[in-house]
């Protein structure tokens, strides 16, 4: 068996639910912990990625020219993390669309990225039209982000069946900007309402947190912050990334009825045909 | 009262003016298809269209699918594709938007729709179509055009005449975005999220919970009925009759846990069932 790495994406439907956010966070951990990564911005002519890592000054060459063999292979393109030597990203084309780059390139890309790192995360854009194909192409696993709010968790399911006919496994599920005393009060969908719907792994939740905010801002993610609660899950993802057996921020305490319902509902996993 | 379907082969060729179209109807076994696929275009009378004379000679080098609302992952899309080794695959003709997503992740050009077969279509279009049938057996024997395809007419199978029932069991969650068409009855043995939908000529009956839309005898059939075990608010439809998730027109108080809703005269009628009943 080869060490192959493991190409994941991070996906939602919805734009603005943290995605960017996630990958940032997630590939600095995994780099705290010693792994090699590389996060790779998919979000063509709207790249923000290299901004969350405090890095947007040293792109030289970008996703595109790496595709279009405009440099001599993707090690030139590839930027090297401020903090950990084990992190680096592909800056995405801010100047190009997403018709750029077809699906079979991508698949390709992310096959070579995966003989040279232990961990591929994909920064997919919103929606589903080409940006998510391409972003998919090459992917393993999927980490699906979703807020707890109806719409976001609609597209989410939407997501997700794509990601179940493109042969996708896992797919786990992140709850991003979780407000903890909201939900119990019942204003905001519980994890149990979320998973009512989408019936996927928790990998983790990550709370609603200001800090956040400005650590993006700074370009120092949130993960390596030792007082944000939010770098606290995240950091529990990624040691449910690395064994998946870890314990998650708040353990999955799916209701009597999601228990019935699953017995009925046949399992995930990749259905053919 | 059901609606019923006879037995029809699986794979079906059909000559259309773009060339030959492969139908494989929608709950045929997948292993199965690929199966019968191959058999049907290894037919000796597909390679006398390629050397045969220009008029009406179909190219059984290009072919296209009709799958119905088959969902295909992406692997078994590849198995198809592959199944079919030497022949190039056209397009693909599709009302699931997954298989067409798919079907274009591989470069071949896929439209909405279903043309081909009588069985993605029922008994009205399958009626409109024996006409059809007719009115070409009638008309005077033109030269080769209609005749060099020879499609294959499939071979009533034992027993097609006294029509069987059709259903149609889905084992899985239709999520968003994902909808079942069938011309039968449909058991879905899962849960039918918000924006997924299924529509069906026959009978639905619902085993997870029920927040998608549901269209229960959609040719008109005004006898289907509706079976949930755990119903949300969401829209329903038999035949004509509509309804939108208002608790108070369904003459309900809470949501039961299971309902059987059929049509009454001019609107839906929910009927709670009760453990162990029927
Ligand atoms: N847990 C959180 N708590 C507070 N704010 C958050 C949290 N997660 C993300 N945000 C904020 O939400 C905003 C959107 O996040 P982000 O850019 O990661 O989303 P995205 O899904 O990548 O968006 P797009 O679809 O536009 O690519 C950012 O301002 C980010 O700082
Ligand atoms: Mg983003």
């Amino acid at each position: 068996m080869s060490n192959m790495g493991k190409v994941i994406v991070v996906t939602s439907g919805k734009g603005g639910v943290g995605k960017t956010t996630c990958t940032a966070n997630l590939g600095s951990g995994l780099a705290q912990q010693g792994k090699t990564v590389v996060l790779v911005d998919t979000d063509i002519g709207l790249r923000n990625l290299d901004l969350v890592l405090g890095l947007e000054n040293r792109i030289v060459f970008d996703l595109v020219d790496v595709i279009d063999g405009k440099c001599r292979s993707f090690r030139q393109a590839l930027i090297r993390d401020k903090r950990f030597e084990n992190l680096q990203i592909l800056a995405s084309a801010q100047s190009r669309d997403k018709d750029a780059v077809k699906p079979e390139q991508m698949k390709s890309l992310c096959q070579e990225l995966k003989g040279a790192f232990d961990y591929v995360l994909l920064d997919c854009p919103a929606g589903i039209e080409m940006g998510f194909k391409n972003a998919i192409a090459g992917a393993d696993e999927a980490i699906v982000v979703t807020n707890p709010e109806v719409s976001a968790v609609r597209d989410a399911d939407r997501i997700v069946g794509l990601l179940e006919a493109a042969d996708i496994a896992p797919i786990r599920l992140l709850l991003n900007r979780f407000k903890p005393n909201v939900a119990q009060k019942g204003q905001m969908l519980s994890v149990e309402d979320v998973q009512e719907i989408l019936n996927l792994q928790l990998i983790g939740m990550v709370p609603e947190d200001e800090r956040v905010v400005h650590s993006s801002n700074k370009g120092e993610p949130a993960v390596l912050d030792p007082k944000s609660k939010a770098g606290l899950a995240y950091r529990q993802v990624v040691q449910r990334l690395i064994d998946p057996g870890a314990p998650a921020w708040a353990p999955e305490q799916p209701g009597l009825m999601s228990k019935i319902r699953r017995m009925f509902s046949v399992n995930l996993g990749s259905q053919a045909n | 009262m059901t609606h019923t379907l006879p037995l029809l082969d699986g794979v079906t060729l059909k000559g259309t003016r773009h060339g030959l179209l492969v139908c494989v109807r929608e709950d045929l076994d997948f292993e199965l298809a690929l199966q019968q696929i191959q058999e049907k275009l290894a037919l000796p009378l597909l390679t006398q269209g390629s050397d045969g004379g220009e008029s009406g000679a179909f190219d059984n080098q290009r072919i296209s699918l009709d799958l119905g609302w088959r969902e295909l992952s992406c692997e078994s899309f590849a198995r198809l594709k592959d199944s079919l080794g030497e022949v190039e695959l056209a397009g693909v003709l599709s009302t699931s938007l997954q298989t067409r997503t798919v079907a274009e992740s591989f470069g071949i050009k896929a439209i909405i729709g279903r043309l081909g077969l009588a069985h993605h279509q029922g008994r009205r279009l399958r009626q409109e179509q024996r006409e059809q049938e007719q009115a070409e057996k009638e008309a005077p024997a033109a030269p080769a055009d209609s005749v060099a395809v020879a499609v294959p007419e499939p071979a009533p199978p034992p027993g097609a005449d006294q029509e069987q029932e059709a259903t149609l069991y889905i084992k899985r969650t239709l999520r968003s975005g994902q909808k079942a068409v069938y011309p039968g009855n449909i058991v879905l043995w899962g849960d039918l999220n918000p924006g997924s939908e299924l529509e069906a000529e026959g009978d639905v009956l619902v085993l997870g919970s029920v927040r998608g839309r549901i269209h229960a005898g959609c040719n008109g059939n005004s006898e289907a009925q509706i079976y949930c075990q755990s119903l949300h608010p969401t829209v329903l439809r038999i035949a004509d009759e509509i309804w939108t998730g208002d608790l108070k027109e369904a003459g309900l108080k809470q949501l039961p846990a299971a309902v059987k809703v059929t049509c009454a005269k001019d609107k839906l009628n929910f009927e709670p069932q009760t453990r162990g009943g029927s």
